[in-house]
Formats: structure tokens, C-alpha cells, sequence
């Protein structure tokens, strides 16, 4: 479980990311979905510990998340663009994220299998599509069987069929996993989410779950008041 | 460390620039060794060659490097592995992979030609530069993450270092000459690298003649065998603060 507790950043007077006390709790798909320059990004990197808050904190199992490498080891993220070094082969790639890592057995291969990603190890990552680097991202978020999974807008630049296959991955292992995911493909929300926080200019404007009661009834008037702030 | 620098210099390695690099000290510094036929007169052409050249190309490759690493760098930090542990593998993976392509470029060629002596010095000041300029430019890439201002205000550093500071130095002395200066022009040659190590490889050639006003008051000063080591100590205390700086600077950065 990870605990927000009230934090609080800001850039200049431009913006400012204000989140109350919040609480994601396993198992759960949470999405979390805004307009540009709503905050996602900067509330993502602030639960992985890029981004370090003005005031407040993360807590993953009762420890502040920099102060302790319990999360990093139960962490697994995918970020918007799959970015390696150029010139190291996928199988490389692939071996730096298992040393660092430290997790020696037991991986899950099969969104590594489905992808097919065995006949491209021998690749040079810099001559590879963006879709398949985003493929190759996407395996390696996975492998790790990680309790918690954070994908930044991860069926972005992914082919149809890529792109299905990754939404049913999410859905096979959300039953033992925290997994949270940024993206503006409202279908995505309704396919994949048991809740959904929207931020909007940097504060929370909806938290709710996805039930099939809000599914059914308040889906519908909420989907479209958030399509509403996406026009402006 | 060991880990993420294994593959950052699997990285540079396989890059065509860092072999471009060195192919191109290579051939100068085989040019300079053929022309010049005098050990000495060598080692000073050499010396131009490593104090603008060398600044320069850390600079940008350095700078570059980073910028275009700074999505893997947060990927990297998403796992178990300290900042200081990702810090110290970038700087070291870059020192490392500069200084072989100099030792390769610049060192190897003079060997065939001349006294190893005095190459042992060059080799020095090369590395000492090279380590320097690695910090400097890994301190102003980390503080700013426009790659334009960053990359802007390290030319600007190696301008001022190269080329201005000297100019300045010589109006002064110029303006202020009824005034006495001696101790100011030491203070003076301690705050620019690239001066000291000028000043460094001179020393051991022994050309008075060459070394300027300001090196004449920094031997006369300190004296022979005191100016070397003083000249040596600074040049290191200028590597150790830009490094530990930009260390802090890294370990506290928002990604």
C-alpha cells in the first residue's frame, strides 16, 4: 500500500501540485487521468521518487519511500518513452535491468513471449521502431512480477494488437497487484480501472471507484464533465 | 557502480564519436611529432593542442552525454540503486573513456617519437584536464536541464578559461601597473585550470621565457620544485569541488 501524505510542490507561481492524504491500496488498477499540465506527471515522479516534495511525504508499508529501498525492490515502472542507451543490444538492456534489480529466478516472461521480443536480442536498441522499444519497456515492467507497477501512458506508441495485449496482461495481474497507470484514452479507463483519480491544475478533482454501480449510472456524467476540462 | 558503468562504457565504446576523437588527436599529434623534430618544441605544440582541444571536446561530449542519458538516468533510479551509485558511474565511465582516447591519441604517438620523460608530464596534465572538465561540465549539465543554456554557459566557461581570462589578466596588468601585483597574479594563475596546467608541464620544460607574468611570479614565489607540487595540489582541489558539488547536486535533483 502506498500513503500520500499531503504533499505539496510547486514550479514558480506557473503551477502547483497539491494533493491531499491519499491512500492506493493493493490489489487495484488505479488510473490516473488529467489534461495536460494537470500534474501527472509531477505527482508520477513524486511517487517513484524523482520529484521531491515541497512538503509530505510517500510511505510504501510505514517507510518513506527515499528513505528506504523496500519499494525500489517491489517497483516496476514504464516510462511514456523507452529511453536506453542507443548502442546496447536489447539483451543487454535486458541484463541491467535483472542485475539492478537483483532478482535471480522466477520472471515472467509472457509479455516478453507474446511480443516475441527472443528474435530482437541480438538488435541494436537505437535501430529499433518505438513501438518496439515501448514493447521491450513494457516485458521488462512485467518480468519482475512486482507488487507495485507504475505505467506512464504505457499503450501510447503501441500497435493495436501490441496494445491488447498489454491491456490484458493489466487485467490478469491486477488481482495481486498495485498497479498505476497515467494515460488519455478514456476506453482505457473503463476497460482497465477499479478507480479513477483525475487532477486537474494540480488538485484531485474526482477519486472514485469503478464499480459497476459508477459504471453503469455516474461513468457516463463523469466521463463526459472530464472530457469537458480536456476542452478547456 | 561496477554494474551501470560496465554498460555505460559498453555504450561510449560502441559509439563512432569517441573513435572519431581519438583517430583525429591521433593524426595531429602525429603530424606535430613529424614536423617538429625537437622534443621540446613537440611537447609545447602538444600542449596548445590539449589545452584548447581537450576542454573543449569534454565539454560537449560530456554535456551531451548526459542529456541524452537523462531518461535512462530516472529509469535508473526507479531501481534499488543509490544516486551517489548512478553519479559515480557516470563520471567515472566518462573520465575513463576521455582519458583512454587521449592516451591512445595524444600519448601513444609521442612515444614513438620522444622523451618519456617529459610525456609523462603531458600524460598528467591530459588526465588531470580531462577529469577536470568532466566534472565542470557534469556540475553545469546537472544544474541546468535546458540543454542550450547548459551547453551555452560551458562554452562560455571554456572561452573565459582558454582565451578571455588571459586577456583580462594582461589589461590588468596593463592599467595597473604602478601598482604591486606579484601576489595577485598567483592568486590569479590558481583560478584558472587551464593556466595551471600550462604552467605545470612548462615548469618541468624549465622555459622561463614562456611561462608569462604571471607563471614568473607564481615560480618566484613558490620556487621550482613547490611551484610543480603547488600547481599539481590546485589542479586536483579543482577536480575534487565541481565533482562533490555536482555529487550533491545530483543526489538533491528533481528529475
Amino acid at each position: 500500500m502506498l500513503r500520500v501524505n499531503k504533499i505539496e510542490k510547486s514550479y514558480g507561481k506557473k503551477f502547483r501540485l497539491d494533493i491531499e492524504n491519499l491512500t492506493l491500496e493493493h490489489p487495484n488498477v488505479i488510473t490516473l487521468l488529467g489534461p495536460n499540465g494537470s500534474g501527472k506527471t509531477t505527482f508520477l515522479k513524486i511517487l517513484l521518487g524523482l520529484v521531491n516534495p515541497k512538503t509530505g511525504d510517500v510511505e510504501y508499508k510505514g517507510k518513506n519511500i527515499n528513505d528506504d529501498f523496500t519499494f525500489k525492490y517491489d517497483l516496476s515502472y514504464m516510462p511514456q518513452t523507452a529511453i536506453y542507451p542507443e548502442n546496447l543490444k536489447v539483451k543487454e538492456i535486458i541484463e541491467i535491468t535483472k542485475a539492478l534489480k537483483n532478482h535471480t529466478e522466477d520472471y515472467d516472461y509472457e509479455l516478453y513471449e507474446q511480443y516475441r521480443i527472443d528474435g530482437i536480442l541480438e538488435s541494436k536498441f537505437s535501430s529499433l521502431s518505438q513501438g518496439t522499444k515501448q514493447k521491450i519497456a513494457a516485458s521488462i515492467v512485467f518480468m519482475f512480477r512486482s507488487p507495485v507497477i507504475i505505467l506512464d501512458e504505457p499503450t501510447a506508441g503501441l500497435d493495436p494488437y501490441a496494445a491488447e495485449l498489454l491491456k490484458s496482461k493489466i487485467l490478469k495481474e491486477k488481482k495481486d497487484k498495485l498497479i498505476l497507470f497515467t494515460t488519455h484514452i478514456i476506453s482505457d479507463v473503463t476497460e482497465l480501472s477499479d478507480r479513477l483519480i483525475f487532477l486537474h491544475e494540480g488538485k484531485i478533482k474526482y477519486d472514485k471507484i469503478m464499480n459497476d454501480e459508477f459504471v453503469n449510472r455516474d461513468s457516463r456524467l463523469i466521463i463526459s464533465e472530464v472530457a469537458n476540462y480536456f476542452r478547456g | 557502480m561496477r554494474k551501470i558503468m560496465k554498460y555505460i562504457i559498453r555504450d561510449i565504446v560502441r559509439s563512432k564519436f569517441i573513435f572519431f576523437y581519438t583517430g583525429t588527436l591521433f593524426l595531429l599529434t602525429m603530424g606535430i611529432s613529424y614536423l617538429n623534430r625537437d622534443d621540446t618544441k613537440t611537447i609545447i605544440t602538444t600542449l596548445n593542442l590539449i589545452i584548447y582541444l581537450i576542454p573543449l571536446v569534454n565539454i560537449l561530449y560530456v554535456s551531451l552525454h548526459y542529456y541524452n542519458s537523462k531518461e535512462f538516468i530516472e529509469t535508473l533510479l526507479t531501481y534499488p540503486v543509490k544516486r551517489k551509485q548512478i553519479f559515480r558511474a557516470e563520471y567515472f565511465s566518462l573520465t575513463l573513456a576521455l582519458t583512454v582516447s587521449f592516451i591512445m591519441g595524444v600519448i601513444v604517438p609521442l612515444l614513438l617519437f620522444g622523451n618519456v620523460m617529459l610525456i609523462l608530464n603531458l600524460l598528467i596534465s591530459g588526465i588531470l584536464l580531462t577529469a577536470l572538465f568532466t566534472s565542470i561540465s557534469l556540475l553545469f549539465s546537472i544544474m541546468y536541464d535546458e540543454r542550450i543554456k547548459g551547453i551555452g554557459m560551458l562554452i562560455g566557461i571554456w572561452l573565459f578559461m582558454s582565451i578571455i581570462f588571459d586577456g583580462i589578466i594582461l589589461i590588468m596588468y596593463f592599467l595597473m601597473n604602478d601598482f604591486p601585483l606579484d601576489k595577485i597574479s598567483v592568486i590569479l594563475i590558481a583560478l584558472n585550470p587551464v593556466d595551471l596546467t600550462r604552467l605545470y608541464i612548462l615548469i618541468n620544460l624549465d622555459i622561463a621565457s614562456l611561462f608569462g607574468y604571471s607563471g614568473a611570479n607564481f615560480i618566484k614565489f613558490f620556487g621550482h620544485a613547490y611551484g610543480l607540487a603547488v600547481s599539481l595540489l590546485i589542479s586536483i582541489i579543482w577536480i575534487v569541488v565541481p565533482t562533490l558539488i555536482a555529487a550533491r547536486k545530483f543526489n538533491k535533483k528533481d528529475f
